[in-house]
């Protein structure tokens, strides 16, 4: 039978609450947050895995043990949070408990969190440079939470409260492989 | 002709009858007489001619009294049945004429009627000819409509085709020099005039 939308919206907040309240210090709730992202970009890339999780017909105790292999580098409370995620069927959800551990996080920080992507490692002047920006932007400290992707050939993907900028090579490019591959027959009849 | 000549006729015709029945009737007195000579021959004999005249006026009186009516009603019977027979030729003549002029009439009528089919018939089929000349004429622009729109269809396919080939090519051939050409300061150089360009996130 398929939960209610408030009982999902309980649900999501009392896990990302549990994670938040279990945070050793504030860079460790930072921390807490990017490992959150990381390990349902894990979880959500991988199909494969994605179904053998949610998949019931697979043992319980397999499935918890593949948890905490492929996790055993992150923070146990996120650990057994997503055990108990497991356990329950419910993965569903994961991208929504980020969401609210972010905006969790940044309540009790005061402060932005800024998602950077790049193709190479930003050095401190691009570091400065952008929360200098996005400070003044927002009125609040910003923390940037930095990944590196080579796919995107070069510039940068910025994203914040679930919205972005893609200012990113491969978005341009593949912006002209579009207008190239529609544009009408030049003033053919 | 009147019928008072005709009993006039009659009655001349009778007496000659008489005259002739009464010579039959008494050959006798013809043969049995002397041989005459001179100008008695060219007389009557009184001993034959007046039993003669007797003969033949009482004979005359019998028909004038019994036979004249009998005559007369069969010659009034074939007068009447001959104006009968004439009417009748005249009336049959007359019903003739009519049903003739009936006949050309309805002639003319059938000869109208067969020329008013044929005339239908061909405005017919002139109509359906023209008709199926438009629906012929239809068909083909239909055709060569179709033809142009699907030929129309495969040249856009091929310029998409082709666009997407050369758009394809492009951007590989960017993505290789970007990824084999551009050292990390380059890419710095390109995020910072990337983050100086950067809007708002939230907008």
């Amino acid at each position: 039978m398929p939960k209610s939308r408030t009982l999902i919206k309980n649900e999501v907040s009392t896990y990302a609450q549990f994670l938040l309240d279990n945070a050793k210090d504030s860079d460790n709730k930072f921390e807490l947050a990017g490992q959150i992202k990381q390990a349902n970009a894990i979880i959500f890339g991988h199909p494969k895995l994605r179904h053998s999780l949610g998949d019931t017909a697979v043992d319980l105790e397999l499935r918890l043990n593949a948890i905490k292999d492929i996790f055993k580098d992150f923070d146990p409370n996120l650990i057994s949070l997503y055990c108990v995620i497991v356990e329950r069927d419910e993965l569903d959800i994961l991208h929504r408990i980020a969401n609210a551990y972010n905006e969790l996080v940044e309540k009790d920080l005061n402060i932005v969190i800024l998602d950077v992507i790049t193709a190479v490692e930003l050095d401190d002047n691009l570091r400065k440079m952008i929360i200098d920006k996005y400070s003044a932007y927002f009125g609040k400290d910003v923390r940037l939470r930095e990944s590196i992707d080579p796919k995107i050939l070069g510039g940068i993907i910025l994203g914040a409260h679930g919205k972005r900028i893609d200012l990113s090579i491969s978005s341009k490019l593949e912006q002209t492989r579009t207008c190239l591959s529609t544009v009408t027959g030049g003033g053919e009849n | 002709m009147k019928p008072k000549n005709n009993k006039k006729h009659i009655s001349f015709a009778l007496l000659l009858t008489s005259i002739c029945a009464f010579m039959l009737a008494v050959p006798a007195f013809a043969f049995a007489e002397e041989e005459k000579s001179g100008v008695e021959v060219l007389l009557p004999d009184m001993n034959e001619f007046i039993p003669m005249l007797i003969a033949f006026a009482l004979i005359d009186f019998i028909l004038w009294k019994f036979g004249g009516k009998v005559l007369d009603n069969i010659i009034v019977k074939r007068e009447d049945k001959s104006k009968k027979d004439v009417e009748d030729a005249e009336n049959k003549s007359i019903e003739s004429k009519r049903t003739l002029d009936e006949y050309k009439k309805q002639l003319d009528n059938a000869k109208a009627e067969a020329d008013d089919i044929v005339m239908q018939a061909k405005l017919s089929a002139q109509r359906l000819t023209e008709d199926m000349k438009k629906q012929a004429e239809a068909q083909a622009e239909q055709i060569v409509s179709k033809a142009r729109a699907s030929i129309e269809a495969e040249k856009q396919a091929a310029i998409s085709e082709l666009q997407a080939s050369v758009a394809n090519f492009s951007v590989d051939v960017a993505s290789k020099i970007l990824d084999e050409d551009f050292s990390d300061d380059d890419h710095r150089k390109l995020i910072e005039r990337c983050v100086e360009k950067a809007g708002k996130i939230d907008a």
